[in-house]
Order: structure tokens, then C-alpha cells, then sequence
């Protein structure tokens, strides 16, 4: 496991020493005999991978969990964890079987936190803003606080949805700083995104004392750091994270940097280090990197096309603004103007809201040139 | 860019850290049996040994609130729903209006010790440092000499807490039940004092003697109702309990917060002031104070002693959240069904039509299994022979369910609790959990309801709630300490022939401060 490197005594390190021994200890002898225990350890195995940032952790922790639901049956706790895992790896219609088949899986809170999540992907934004509002009146909890925070920002009010997050916040106790830190860090991106610096970087900052040692943090500081034009920390950063897990799009976002320094041969190294991560994950039929895919395609001389089939796929999948706008970008670059302009127009009628993907759907509308949508992986 | 939010990625349904630091346990309060000093109150505020007994959690913020008042005397006339949510309309424009409770307050620090503040009482404010697990005395503005003892103790509740929870249909006490199931908790079976025939899940299994007491089985496929229609009963016609009057807190330990106080500490008038309210209140540090407050606060390290005003300790406050709040003993378990929304402490005001829908809902289950050992029960339920699943919308049509339960005066079982033979009413209901306070009479024993003293075996009174305390039996009223005679037990057509709930605590209490025992080992 590339986390396994990770620098010692940080309170991500800690962390994830903690699930390594609870996952051995859940795992010796004859391993869990009740569901309970079952989804104890694949849900720390899930956790632990989410921590790691591996995506072959994940793939694993993912088999560990249809092993456990072949054993004990469709245990709703077990269901709402394979669901969680095919939505983070944008399976959306099994995210929706896996809620369906915990019985009453689908009505509690869990259940339609996440069937808003898949909402939400499938674009279909007023089910899932009136699911999040709801929730978020009911439970008053950190989690459905961010999540209509996170809605607010893409596609609504970006000041109401810095104010949810400042609610979510609020929320969370000493006895979860792993959560702070992640709300504080979708508070800098959304500073960063509208160009806010100082704020960003205060938020960022503030993650990192909180948890330490956490890559979703570093990354978050990088593209800050990047930003604010430091970037030989960025890049530091950006390489760190990278190193430890193993991500291709945070190789991607290395490669990015390099490229703005004019080291251009470094900089091509981590985009085919890139190219090869997303390549091997859709070999094997997983469609979570469809739009990274695309995107990094998108800048490559020759490629654009390619890139457009890749887009086509992933917004098939997924019919949302992003998907949308990152076609429409595909489509534009590969000169299929009319297209491009009539995604473009959908993605702004959406409601759509963040500045850097607002840009770029204006640029395409004007016919304009390549404008980065990314943090510091965009080209 | 990431195109989606992920919050489930830190938010696993498993916490990865206890923080049952937060869970306050038992607020106990009654008038000191030293009155060489004058009149003295002992108040113990008890929760979960967490990390350990006698180490208190440094992120918690323990709040021990108090007001004092004379004993008032709501009219006995009026017997309405309307003359209820009058009398929940008064307290609250008091609680909510001009009171402004008196307060102590808790945090540890490292090294095993704790910084008390003493704010807003008659006798003056002022704050100490005091190691844990040591009782010792401190000095008040006003020269009152304050016990304090800060430390591990044994759990003073003593209890058949898996009898309780099989009355009401818990099923996670006995069975997994998924994190993402809230609604399997309190399965929709009849509440019950007696098992119903065919209750699989919840009837004593002898193939799993201990389910409930330590062992966990995944929750059996639906359905989760009953359809039954009679109690269960033995080759020899006996009913079972449900309740095995084994002390399900034995061996535990707790945390405490233990205080003895002049009376004239509390009120400039004790004469007058003869009722002391308290409750108690667990907060915990929100992360964002967490992070501005490493390192160590420096007041914590250059003024220990420092008197701290009443607005700087508000804006303190306000770094915390509150978790969980204890008044009275099961206003939690028994009638807010522990939803964390309704922590809500004193101020539990707008649960009052709750209480009477979960008063009748309960009562549909205890009242006919009452009814079926041949006791009288307050609850009306329409002589059904069986216990019943029932719940109700409106408060309106359960209250001509649960009148008489709410309005009848609970009798004591004998004049003990009232040595100063003062004109003392006995308690009703709703004056007892509404507000939600431990509310003791210095003029009495402080045995529950007037207070709250170790010795009681509250979880069976509160059984008795459910009984009709005009009815007699062997020529005497019925009274609180009813369900705790042995000898009707004896008598009736059960097994085990058993109270409910244990007669005592495991450990002998003890007669000198700090009055709950040393914790085992």
C-alpha cells in the first residue's frame, strides 16, 4: 500500500496504523461471525482505503464488502456501504440496487443521503437539492450540512453554501478532526474557485492543524500554494501526495505544475504516469476516471477526439453540469463548435455556479481558447 | 475537478472514536444528613468512566445547573389537558423568563485535575483547581465550606436495565440491529410488564439464558409485530416477568461529580427557599475550538484561581456543544425515547405533548399487564386483556388515556420521607417531569420524587406511575414503594417471583462524603 510510506506521527499516519490493527484484529481466527462484525471490519477496510486514498485499496475493501453480503445476506449497514463504494467509483445504477436490496435501506437518512448523491449525478438537480434540504433540516448533521453546502456551490448560491459549511462545521466536536478538516478543506476549495486566496489558504491552513499528515488536505494546499504563484511548494506537495497514493489525477495535477515551470520532460513523465493509472482502471471496467480521462486528453495534441469518446462515456453514465461541461470542452477543442455551444448553453442554464467552469462554458460559447478549469491540474 | 461531494468518505457509520464521555448517566440531589453546619445539599451528577474511572475526558464540559425557589402548589381542580399545558406554560415563562439558574462547571486538564467554577450562587462566585479522585473542601466568597469530589466511583444505579429494555421491545440491547435501521430500534411490539405468547423476539429464550445480558445476536428477518392476543403463561398458569430483578449495573463504575452545599450558599433565603432544582448537562468541544486552543489555554496555566466573569464563561460556552442532559430518571429512557434532539434538559417545555402521547403509548403495554396480576392501574385502557401496540398524533386523544395517570398524587409508602412534618403535597407526574429537574425538597428526605437519593430504586417507581393510587391493597393505599414489596410478588401468578428491579445497590453506599462507593477494581 503506497500510505504505508507515510510520514510518521502525523494523525492521518496514526489513523491509519489504528484501522491497519483493528482490520488484523477483526480479521484473525475464524474473522466475523455476525453481520455486526462484518461490517465493522469491511467498513473499516473501506474507511482505511478511503484514508489511504488507494485505489486498489478501495477496489479491495469494495470485493471484501460482496464477500461479507454473499456471507450474511443484504444486511442494510452492509448495503449502505457497498452502495457508498459504487458511488465514489460512479457505479450509479448499483449504487441504486445496493440501496434497494437492505430492507428499509432506502428511507433512513443514510439511504437517502446517498440516493441524493446519485441524484444529483444523474442531473436531476431539484430532487436532489429538495433531498438535501430535508435532510439537512431533519438531522441538523455535519454531513447533510456539507452536502447541501457542496450543492449551493455548483449550482446555487456560493454564499449560502459558505455559510452551510460554516453550519457543518459548527457541527463537528475534538472527537472528529478528521471530519473538520475535511469540511474546512471544501471551504478553502470553494475560496480558491472564486479566486479567493487569503481565505483558502486560511481554511487549508487551519484542515492541516486539525488533522495532520492528510493527502485531501496537502492536495487542496497545493493547488492554493499554486495559486498564489509558490510554486515550488505547490509542486513539493503536489509530489507528495502523489507519491503516497498513488492517484493518477494527482499525478495529473504534478505533471500540471511541472509544465508551468517550463520543466517539460518531468512534466511529461507524470502525465503518462497519469494516462497510464486512468488507462489500467478502465481496462478493468471501472469508470471513476472517465472525466479525468477526458480531460487530460483533451490538452493533448492529436488526442482530442479520443477524448470526446471518453466524455461521450462518462456523460452517458452520468448526465450532469460537470460531465456536460467537460464534453462540451472536449468537443470545442476537437471543433465540433455547434455541439460544444449547445452543452455549453445547458451547462450554464443549469444553475450552474462555479467560476472556473462558468469561464470556460463562456469561452466555448464565444469560441474562445483553452481556458483551465482545474486547480492546478487543468492546461 | 472533483465533481461530487464525498462526505462518506470521512463519515463512516461506525464512529471511529467513544465519545461516550458525553453520556451523563444520573443526577442525584437531597439534603445532606450533616447539619452540623446548617442545612447542606448533596448533588451527584454521574456518567460514563470515560476514558477510564477516576480520568476525566479534557475535551468534556460538565454542567451541574441550579435554582432554588419555594415550594409551589399548582391548583389539584383542574384535571384538563388545557389546565396541563397551562401549568407547562407557567414553568416555562419562569425557566425561560426571569430564572437564571446558578451553575457548576467542569473541565479536566492534564495531570489529573480540574478546574471547578462556582458562578452565579448567592454565597458568591469563584473557581478552584482540584486533583481528581480526592475529595477535599474548598472556601466560597461568603466563607461556606463546599465539599467537592471529582473521581471514579461505583455506578449508584442499580437496576435491571435488560428487563427494561425487554418491556419496551429494544431490540438492540438483544440483537444487531443496522446502524442505517433507526426504526428497528423499539421494535412495534406491545410495551409489556408480562411476555406476551408468540413474542419470539423478545420472550426469555433458554437456548440464550444471557440474550440481553452481554449477548448479541443479528436481528432475525421481519416481520417485527405481534399477533397475538394473551400473555404467556406456564404449565402452571403463571405468568413470566419480564423483569429478572438482576442488577444489570453491577460491577460498573462511573464518573462523578460530587457536591455538598450550604442551603444558604445557594439562596440568600433558605428559609423560604426550601426546593433546589438541578440538572445536569455534558458538552463537548467543537473541533474549530479545538484547534485555536492548542496548546494549553493560558488562563488555565497562569490563573487557576482566577475569578471568571459570567459573560467570558458565556462566550466559553459557546466553544462547546451540548450533547446530553439528565434530570430526572427516565425522562430520558422512558418518555424522550432518547433522540438526541430532544436533549433539551430543564427547558423540555415543548416535549409536554409528547410525555402524554408516550404516557398513553406506554401505558397501553404496562396498564393491561397490571390489570392482568389483579392490581389496579391509572391508565385506561378499556379492560383490554392484553397488552397493546398503540401510538398516538395527537396529544388530545391520548390524554383521557393517561388523566388519572398524570394528575394523581403518588403516595409514599409510609410518613418517613417527610421527618420535619411539614405541609408537604405529595407529587404529581407531570409536576415531576415537566420541567426536567431533580427537584429537591430540604423539608423532606429527598427520596424520590422529592429529590433523588441514592438508596432509591427508581426504575421501579417509576413503574408505579401506572398504578392507581386510590386503590388498596391488605387495606392500604398503593404507594411508590409498591412494586419493591416482595411479598406481593409472592402472592401473584408469576415467574420469577421477583421486584423488578434490585432492592439495593451492589456496593454499600457510604455514610460520609462522597457517599457513592470506591469503584472496583
Amino acid at each position: 500500500m503506497p500510505s504505508a510510506v507515510a510520514a510518521a506521527a502525523t494523525d492521518h499516519a496514526r489513523d491509519l496504523d489504528r484501522l491497519t490493527a483493528e482490520i488484523a484484529g477483526l480479521e484473525a481466527g475464524p474473522g466475523p461471525q455476525n453481520a455486526e462484525d462484518a461490517t465493522r471490519l469491511v467498513s473499516c477496510r473501506v474507511n482505511r482505503a478511503s484514508l489511504s486514498g488507494d485505489v486498489g485499496e478501495l477496489r479491495a475493501a469494495a470485493a471484501a464488502v460482496d464477500v461479507q453480503l454473499v456471507r450474511f445476506g443484504p444486511w442494510p449497514d452492509l448495503c449502505y456501504l457497498r452502495a457508498s463504494v459504487h458511488l465514489k467509483q460512479h457505479e450509479l445504477p448499483e449504487a441504486l440496487r445496493s440501496l434497494a436490496a437492505g430492507e428499509g435501506l432506502a428511507g433512513s437518512p443514510d439511504g437517502r443521503a446517498v440516493r441524493a448523491d446519485v441524484e444529483l449525478q444523474l442531473g436531476r438537480y431539484g430532487d436532489a437539492r429538495r433531498a438535501y434540504e430535508r435532510l439537512a433540516s431533519e438531522t441538523g448533521s455535519w454531513d447533510m450540512l456539507a452536502r447541501l453546502a457542496h450543492f449551493e456551490a455548483m449550482l446555487g448560491d456560493p454564499t449560502r453554501a459558505e455559510e452551510l459549511y460554516a453550519d457543518a462545521a459548527d457541527e463537528i466536536t475534538a472527537k472528529e478532526l478528521r471530519s473538520y478538516a475535511w469540511v474546512e478543506t471544501e471551504r478553502g476549495r470553494l475560496h480558491l474557485r472564486h479566486g479567493r486566496l487569503a481565505e483558502a489558504e486560511r481554511h487549508c491552513e487551519r484542515a492541516a492543524d486539525a488533522y495532520s499528515g492528510h493527502w485531501v488536505v496537502e492536495r487542496r494546499l497545493a493547488e492554493v500554494r499554486a495559486a498564489q504563484g509558490r510554486l515550488d511548494e505547490a509542486i513539493a506537495l503536489a509530489e507528495a501526495c502523489a507519491e503516497r497514493t498513488g492517484r493518477p489525477e494527482l499525478a495529473q495535477a504534478v505533471g500540471g505544475l511541472l509544465r508551468r515551470t517550463g520543466a517539460g520532460a518531468e512534466a511529461r513523465a507524470w502525465h503518462e504516469r497519469a494516462l497510464a493509472g486512468y488507462l489500467e482502471s478502465a481496462d478493468l471496467g471501472e469508470v471513476q476516471y472517465l472525466h479525468h480521462l477526458a480531460e487530460h486528453l483533451t490538452g493533448v495534441d492529436g488526442e482530442s477526439t479520443t477524448a470526446v469518446l471518453w466524455a461521450e462515456r462518462d456523460h452517458a453514465l452520468r448526465p450532469h453540469f460537470a460531465t456536460e461541461a467537460a464534453l462540451a470542452w472536449a468537443l470545442h477543442v476537437d471543433g465540433r463548435r455547434e455541439r460544444a455551444v449547445a452543452l455549453a448553453d445547458r451547462v450554464l442554464a443549469s444553475g450552474a455556479s462555479d467560476p472556473p467552469l462558468v469561464a470556460r462554458m463562456t469561452a466555448v460559447q464565444a469560441g474562445q481558447g483553452i481556458i483551465p478549469v482545474g486547480g492546478s491540474g487543468g492546461r | 475537478m472533483a465533481d461530487h461531494n464525498d462526505p462518506n468518505a470521512v463519515n463512516s457509520i461506525f464512529s471511529d472514536i467513544d465519545v461516550s464521555a458525553a453520556d451523563v448517566y444520573d443526577m442525584f440531589g437531597y439534603p445532606s444528613p450533616d447539619r452540623s453546619d446548617g442545612e447542606r445539599v448533596v448533588i451527584a451528577l454521574t456518567f460514563a468512566s470515560v476514558p477510564t474511572a477516576g480520568v476525566f475526558d479534557t475535551d468534556m464540559l460538565y454542567r451541574l445547573l441550579v435554582t432554588t425557589g419555594s415550594r409551589v402548589v399548582w391548583p389539584d381542580d383542574d384535571r384538563s389537558l388545557d389546565g396541563l399545558l397551562g401549568y407547562v406554560g407557567a414553568v416555562k415563562d419562569k425557566y425561560l423568563g426571569e430564572l437564571r439558574p446558578a451553575e457548576v462547571r467542569v473541565r479536566a486538564g492534564a495531570d489529573r485535575e480540574a478546574r471547578i467554577d462556582f458562578l452565579n450562587f448567592a454565597g458568591g462566585s469563584f473557581s478552584a483547581t482540584v486533583e481528581l479522585d480526592r475529595p477535599t473542601t474548598e472556601k466560597a466568597p461568603d466563607g461556606s465550606a463546599i465539599r467537592l469530589f471529582l473521581g471514579g466511583r461505583d455506578d449508584a444505579f442499580f437496576n435491571d436495565l435488560p428487563g427494561f429494555f425487554r418491556s419496551i421491545n429494544y431490540a438492540p440491547q438483544f440483537y444487531h440491529v443496522p446502524h442505517t435501521r433507526p426504526d428497528l430500534r423499539e421494535l412495534p411490539i406491545p410495551k409489556t410488564l408480562l411476555e406476551l405468547e408468540g413474542n419470539h423476539l423478545f420472550n426469555f429464550d433458554p437456548e440464550h439464558p444471557r440474550l440481553g445480558r452481554g449477548e448479541k445476536i443479528d436481528l432475525p428477518p421481519g416481520p417485527y409485530t405481534w399477533e397475538g392476543d394473551r400473555f404467556a403463561k406456564d404449565a402452571d398458569g403463571n405468568f413470566r416477568f419480564v423483569y429478572s430483578g438482576e442488577d444489570a449495573q453491577a460491577g460498573r463504575n462511573v464518573n462523578a461529580i460530587v457536591l455538598e452545599l450550604p442551603l444558604r450558599y445557594l439562596t440568600g433565603e433558605p428559609e423560604r427557599h426550601r426546593i433546589v432544582n438541578v440538572w445536569g448537562e455534558s458538552w463537548v468541544l467543537k473541533a474549530a475550538k479545538k484547534v485555536e486552543t492548542i496548546p494549553d489555554d493560558p488562563l488555565w496555566i497562569e490563573h487557576p484561581r482566577a475569578f471568571l466573569d459570567w459573560i467570558r464563561l458565556d462566550a466559553e460556552l459557546k466553544r462547546y456543544k451540548l450533547v446530553d442532559t439528565v434530570g430526572q430518571p427516565f425522562a430520558d429512557a422512558g418518555l424522550s425515547e432518547r433522540e438526541d434532539n430532544r436533549q433539551l434538559g430543564a427547558n423540555n417545555f415543548w416535549l409536554a405533548p409528547h410525555f402524554v402521547k408516550r404516557l398513553a403509548h406506554l401505558g397501553w403495554g404496562f396498564g393491561p399487564s397490571i390489570s392482568a396480576l389483579g392490581l389496579k392501574t391509572s391508565f385506561d385502557h378499556d379492560d383490554s386483556p392484553v397488552s397493546v401496540h398503540r401510538t398516538y398524533s395527537l396529544a388530545a386523544t391520548a390524554f383521557p388515556r393517561v388523566r388519572r395517570l398524570v394528575f394523581q398524587r403518588l403516595n409514599m409508602p409510609d410518613d418517613s420521607w417527610n421527618p420535619s412534618g411539614a405541609d408537604i403535597p405529595l407529587r404529581r407526574s407531570f409536576e415531576i417531569f415537566v420541567p426536567n429537574v431533580c427537584a429537591i425538597d430540604m423539608d423532606t428526605t429527598g427520596t424520590w420524587p422529592f429529590g433523588r437519593r441514592l438508596e432509591d430504586q427508581v426504575a421501579t417507581r417509576f413503574l408505579s406511575l401506572f398504578l392507581d393510587m386510590e386503590a388498596e391493597l391488605g387495606g392500604r393505599p398503593y404507594h411508590l414503594e409498591l412494586l419493591n414489596d416482595q411479598a406481593l410478588w409472592d402472592a401473584a401468578p408469576i415467574t420469577p417471583k421477583t421486584p423488578p428491579n434490585p432492592l439495593r445497590n451492589d456496593l454499600d453506599f457510604l455514610p460520609e462524603f462522597p457517599y457513592l462507593a470506591a469503584p472496583h477494581a
